[in-house]
C-alpha cells in the first residue's frame, strides 16, 4: 500500500484531480511522481497529459469523461501497490550562483533585515541540497523545497516590475530560479548565469522533478564566464546520481 | 503559389494562433491557443482548411493587411465589416481577395477577438506542436507592423456553394456553465449561492491568461499549496476577488479554484467586453 491516502475529484468534465495530504514532503513527492508514471505507461486511453504539482496529479483527457467513477476505479487500477523508488533515477545539480550585489539587487537588505552577515547566509543558502518538486508559473520555474527556516521572509508587499532572468530569489518558504524576466515578489538574492528553459530543445528543461539541486557560490568573473560559454550553447550543468 | 501577407498597421495583441499546445505543462508551458474556439474552428471549415490550421486572431482593434497573391480568406469572432480595396464584404463567409489587395475593418462593437484565417493556413514554424504566439516559447507573443507570413493558394478554386449553418448567437449568451472546482466545498453555504446566483460584470483587468471579474466575493477560502490549473479555472483570491483563467494560464497556482467552466464556454467569455455581465450556472 501506498502511505497516504489518495483523494479523487472531479475537474471540469475532462480531468481528474488524484490529491495526497496537503503538504510538502518528499514520500508524497515519491508516490505522485511514481503514479505519474504508472498512469502515463498505462493502456487508459485518452490520457492526454498528467500535470504534477507538490501533493496532487491533474489526469487530463482528451474528451468529456462518460463516468466519473469508472474512470477513477481505472486509475485505481494503475496505482501501485508498493513504492520502488530505485525506479526512479535522480540527478543532483550543481548550479553556479553568483552572490554579489552587483546582480543581486536585494542582497543587501535582504541580509539587513534578516540580521546575517552575507558570508553567513551564501553558507547556509548554498550549504542545502534542494528537491525539485514540479516546473510550474513560468516556462522552467523550478518550485525547491529545503530551504533552510533561518531564511524564510515574507513578501515583499510591492512586487519589482522587472526581476531579471536567471535571477535566484525568496520567497515566502520558498526559493527559486526566474528563468525569463517577469515581475516578481521574491528577493532576489543571487544570480545564475544558466539557462533553464530553452525552447529550441525537445526536453526545454534540464532539471526534472525528483532531481535535487544545490548551489554554489561563484565569483562575479565566473559568472560571466559560465554566462559566456552558456550563450555558446557549450556550458554543460555539472551533474551526478543522486543515491539518497 | 506563394505569397506573403504584410501586417500594415498592427491592430491590438494580434498574433498568431491555432488550438495550442497540451502536453508540456510539465515544463510551465502554457496550452495558449485561440481565445473564441468557435469562431476558429468555423474560419477554418469556411476554407476547407484542417481543423487546425494557424489563423491570425486580433484583440479589440484590427489589423490592417496587405496580401500580395491572390487567395481565399475568412473573417470571424468579433462582429466586424471586412474591408478590402476599399469595397465592404461580409464576415463569417469566404472572401477570394485579388493580387496586391489591403484588407482593413470596421469594428462593429461587438466581441473581443477577431480571426483572419487563411486557405492552407499560415506558414510559419511551430514549437512544441503549436504555431501559437507565447514568449519565451515563441520568440515574440505579438504581430508587429512590418512583419510577413508566408502563405500558399491552392492552384484550384474552392467550391463556394458549400453551406456552413452558422449562428453567431453565443456572442450575446451571457450565461456561462460552470462545474464545481475543487475546492468549491470549502465555500460556506452562502458564499456558494453568492457566487451561483448574482450576476458578474467583467472588469478592464483582462488578457490572454486570466479575466477578473468586478464584484468581490464577500467571502474567502484559505490558499492552497500550489496545484494544477486550467483554462476556464475559476481562482478565488484572498481579497475576494474572482480570476477566471483564460488561454494563455499558467500550469499551477496557488488560489482556491472554486468552479470550472465548461470548456465551449470559455469562447463566450473571452468575447465579453470590459463591463459585460455574465452569471455562472452549475450543470
Amino acid at each position: 500500500m501506498l502511505h497516504c491516502e489518495i483523494r479523487y475529484k472531479s475537474y471540469g468534465d475532462s480531468a481528474i484531480l488524484m490529491q495526497w495530504p496537503e503538504m510538502i514532503n518528499e514520500i508524497i513527492l515519491e508516490e505522485v511522481l511514481f503514479c505519474k508514471k504508472k498512469i502515463e505507461n498505462s493502456s487508459i486511453k485518452l490520457i492526454l497529459e498528467v500535470v504534477v504539482s507538490y501533493n496532487s496529479l491533474l489526469v487530463i483527457y482528451g474528451s468529456s469523461i462518460e463516468n466519473f467513477y469508472d474512470a477513477v476505479l481505472e486509475l485505481k487500477t494503475c496505482v501501485p501497490e508498493l513504492i520502488s523508488s530505485h525506479d526512479i533515477k535522480k540527478k543532483l545539480w550543481t548550479i553556479p550562483v553568483c552572490y554579489d550585489s552587483e546582480v543581486a539587487s536585494d542582497l543587501e537588505c535582504y541580509c539587513r533585515f534578516k540580521e546575517l552577515t552575507k558570508e553567513q547566509f551564501i553558507r547556509v543558502h548554498s550549504d542545502r541540497i534542494y528537491t525539485v518538486y514540479f516546473i510550474g508559473f513560468l516556462p522552467g520555474f523550478l518550485y525547491l523545497g529545503g530551504l533552510d527556516e533561518q531564511l524564510f521572509v515574507s513578501r515583499k508587499s510591492k512586487p519589482s516590475l522587472h526581476v531579471p532572468q536567471g535571477a535566484v530569489a525568496i520567497g515566502g518558504r520558498q526559493t527559486g530560479i526566474y528563468p525569463q524576466n517577469s515581475p516578481g515578489g521574491w528577493y532576489v538574492i543571487g544570480r545564475s548565469p544558466l539557462s533553464f528553459f530553452d525552447s529550441k530543445k525537445r526536453t526545454p528543461c534540464f532539471v526534472s522533478p525528483g532531481d535535487k539541486v544545490k548551489f554554489e557560490s561563484v565569483s562575479v568573473v565566473k559568472y560571466n564566464e559560465i554566462s559566456f560559454l552558456e550563450k555558446e550553447g557549450v556550458y554543460v550543468p555539472e551533474n551526478v546520481i543522486y543515491e539518497g | 503559389m506563394r505569397g506573403e501577407m504584410r501586417i500594415l498597421k498592427s491592430g491590438m495583441a494580434t498574433s498568431i494562433q491555432d488550438f495550442g499546445r497540451v502536453g508540456f505543462a510539465k515544463y510551465g508551458i502554457p496550452r495558449s491557443g485561440v481565445m473564441d474556439q468557435k469562431a476558429f474552428v468555423l474560419a477554418n471549415a469556411l476554407l476547407g482548411n484542417t481543423a487546425n490550421s494557424s489563423v491570425l486572431e486580433w484583440t479589440m482593434i484590427p489589423p490592417k493587411l496587405h496580401f500580395d497573391v491572390s487567395v481565399n480568406i475568412a473573417c470571424t469572432g468579433a462582429k466586424v465589416i471586412p474591408i478590402i480595396d476599399g469595397i465592404e464584404q461580409k464576415m463569417n463567409r469566404q472572401i477570394k481577395l485579388p493580387a496586391n489587395a489591403i484588407l482593413s475593418f470596421k469594428f462593429v462593437g461587438k466581441g473581443v477577438f477577431g480571426y483572419v484565417a487563411i486557405e492552407g493556413g499560415f506558414d510559419v514554424e511551430k514549437v512544441f506542436d503549436s504555431a501559437s504566439m507565447f514568449a519565451p516559447v515563441t520568440k515574440n507573443s505579438t504581430l508587429r507592423a512590418g512583419d510577413l507570413l508566408g502563405y500558399t493558394n491552392r492552384e484550384e478554386s474552392l467550391k463556394q456553394h458549400a453551406h456552413i449553418r452558422w449562428g453567431n448567437s453565443y456572442l450575446d449568451c451571457s450565461v456561462l456553465r460552470v462545474f464545481p472546482g475543487p475546492e468549491f466545498e470549502l465555500l460556506p453555504e452562502d458564499g456558494k449561492r453568492f457566487l451561483l446566483e448574482k450576476e458578474f460584470v467583467v472588469s478592464g483587468i483582462r488578457s490572454r491568461m486570466g479575466i477578473q471579474l468586478m464584484e468581490p466575493l464577500p467571502y474567502s477560502v484559505s490558499e492552497i499549496l500550489t496545484g494544477p490549473v486550467l483554462p476556464g479555472t475559476v481562482q478565488l483570491t484572498p481579497s475576494g476577488r474572482l480570476i477566471i483563467l483564460m488561454r494563455d494560464c499558467q500550469t499551477t497556482g496557488g488560489y482556491p479554484r472554486v468552479l470550472q467552466l465548461d470548456d465551449l464556454f470559455l469562447s463566450v467569455l473571452a468575447q465579453k467586453q470590459t463591463g459585460e455581465k455574465i452569471d455562472f450556472r452549475l450543470i
